[in-house]
């Protein structure tokens, strides 16, 4: 399942400011930093924190972008978001596209190049690993056996359905209703409102047996 | 023609006509297109009663300084999507009488209608809606916000973009602070992807988003119903 990425930039005795120069000096490929946003997000005083903006244009397969870089926390930069003129909504691959490019057209190319450290993660969601083995299969078998037009009110698909939920609230893993609700349209083809339906059921549930367990 | 008005004259008014006022997103007023698609025929006579709402100064309607080209720049969609519910209940009408006749049993119709026809009303008062409203003029310092805002991926923003979602946000935001004492003044989204914490129990609408209004008496809806008993009268009400 993808993911929006994470991109982060740890700072090696370089100063948020440095950096920006730096990165500003080492952008190639239709990057460039834009001092200008900068400059009118620093009036309306938001934030005190170091902010940089870079525009990427004229890229041959990437809409143009801005891509904004501040502090996650002491000598940890990080893009918290990267946004596109040309779209409501970047798509996943797209906006890691994205990140890639600025990673290897600017991040890569400051020097001396061992002054920061560059670190690209979760680009994808796979709930395969993120969740106990035991867990992860009996959502799948809930959900490759069920009737996806009845939700889990068939009997059978009502027993595995609830096992789902007694194995993943005593495996105490975390599981957002929303990334369930994405997991069961995009890798169980189960329909938006099937998916949403069953995630609420999977909130009250869960928070019916988290009581349960806290009282007992 | 829409009327537009600066935000700081939009929080003047709301402030001192003593009227509840209804700011609308884009999704709220395609919403009016797709209604019948979407399973809410209540949209329509609610609409029609917040249109003459605000015609006879019971309502202040307003939209973001972005909505008219955002409501042009998706209406295609919308209407496409309209018009292929229409169609697929007319093809499986069709297929009914035609089964019925093969069995000679009776099947009253109205010939020549379809409902795809009623996909025209529908878009025509949608842009009543949208005429009716008065839109907020563009402010700079409130598009920097929201490019901020979009940024640092405050909510209504989420990964990959969100900038006009946090402009008629932030301009909302602007006029619940500028305008303290309002009777009513309600923003209208359907977007519960961007405006809703689908992790919290209850699914309630975001923090970043309810603290961003903390201190006011403005608040978010969810549906049009919801916004309805918000803003119209018991009278108007009753008509729905």
């Amino acid at each position: 399942m993808k993911s929006y990425g994470d991109l982060y930039v740890e700072l090696k005795g370089l100063s948020p400011e440095e950096f920006g120069d730096r990165a500003e000096a080492a952008a190639t490929d239709g990057w460039k930093r834009d001092r200008s946003k900068d400059d009118e997000i620093g009036r309306i005083g938001v934030t005190n924190k170091p902010w940089f903006t870079f525009t990427l244009t004229g890229h041959h397969s990437l809409p143009p972008t801005f891509l904004f870089i501040t502090e996650k926390m002491p000598n940890l930069l990080f893009v918290p978001n990267v946004i596109s003129p040309a779209r409501d909504r970047l798509e996943y691959d797209e906006y890691n596209s994205i990140l890639r490019s600025f990673r290897d057209s600017v991040l890569s190319r400051i020097q001396p190049p061992d002054i920061i450290d560059v670190r690209l993660s979760n680009t994808s969601i796979n709930l395969a690993s993120q969740l106990p083995e035991r867990v992860y299969k009996s959502l799948v078998t809930f959900s490759n056996a069920a009737n996806k037009n009845t939700g889990s009110s068939h009997p059978l698909d009502r027993e595995r359905w609830l096992d789902f939920l007694v194995e993943i609230v005593d495996s105490g893993v975390a599981l957002s209703p929303e990334t369930l609700t994405r997991w069961l349209v995009e890798e169980g083809k189960w329909n938006n409102d099937e998916a949403s339906q069953l995630a609420e059921e999977y909130e009250f549930g869960r928070e019916l047996l988290e009581r349960r367990k806290q009282a007992s | 023609m829409p009327t537009s008005r600066t935000l700081p004259d939009i929080a003047h008014e709301v402030s001192h006509r003593a009227l509840p006022a209804l700011f609308i997103d884009t999704c709220a007023a395609l919403d009016v297109i797709r209604c019948a698609a979407r399973n809410q025929p209540q949209v329509v006579p609610i609409v029609q009663q917040v249109v003459e709402a605000t015609a006879h100064s019971e309502l202040l309607l307003y939209g973001s300084s972005v909505l008219l080209e955002e409501a042009a720049r998706n209406r295609t969609v919308v209407e496409g999507l309209a018009r292929r519910e229409a169609v697929r209940i007319d093809e499986a009408i069709n297929v009914h009488r035609t089964t019925a006749t093969a069995l000679g049993v009776t099947y009253p119709h109205a010939p020549g209608f379809t409902h795809e026809s009623i996909v025209p009303s529908l878009i025509s008062l949608h842009d009543q809606l949208l005429n009716t409203c008065v839109h907020a003029v563009t402010d700079t310092t409130i598009q920097v916000a929201a490019f901020k805002r979009a940024g640092i991926r405050r909510r209504p923003a989420k990964g990959g973009g969100g900038v006009n979602d946090c402009l008629m946000f932030e301009e909302f935001r602007h006029v619940a602070h500028a305008a303290p004492d309002p009777k009513a003044l309600i923003l209208l989204t359907v977007n519960t992807e961007d405006f809703v914490d689908k992790d919290r129990p209850g699914r309630p609408i975001h923090s970043e988003i309810s603290s961003d209004l903390a201190g006011t008496k403005a608040r978010v809806c969810l549906s049009w119903p919801e916004a309805a008993a918000a803003v119209l009268s018991a009278a108007r009400l009753a008509r729905i």
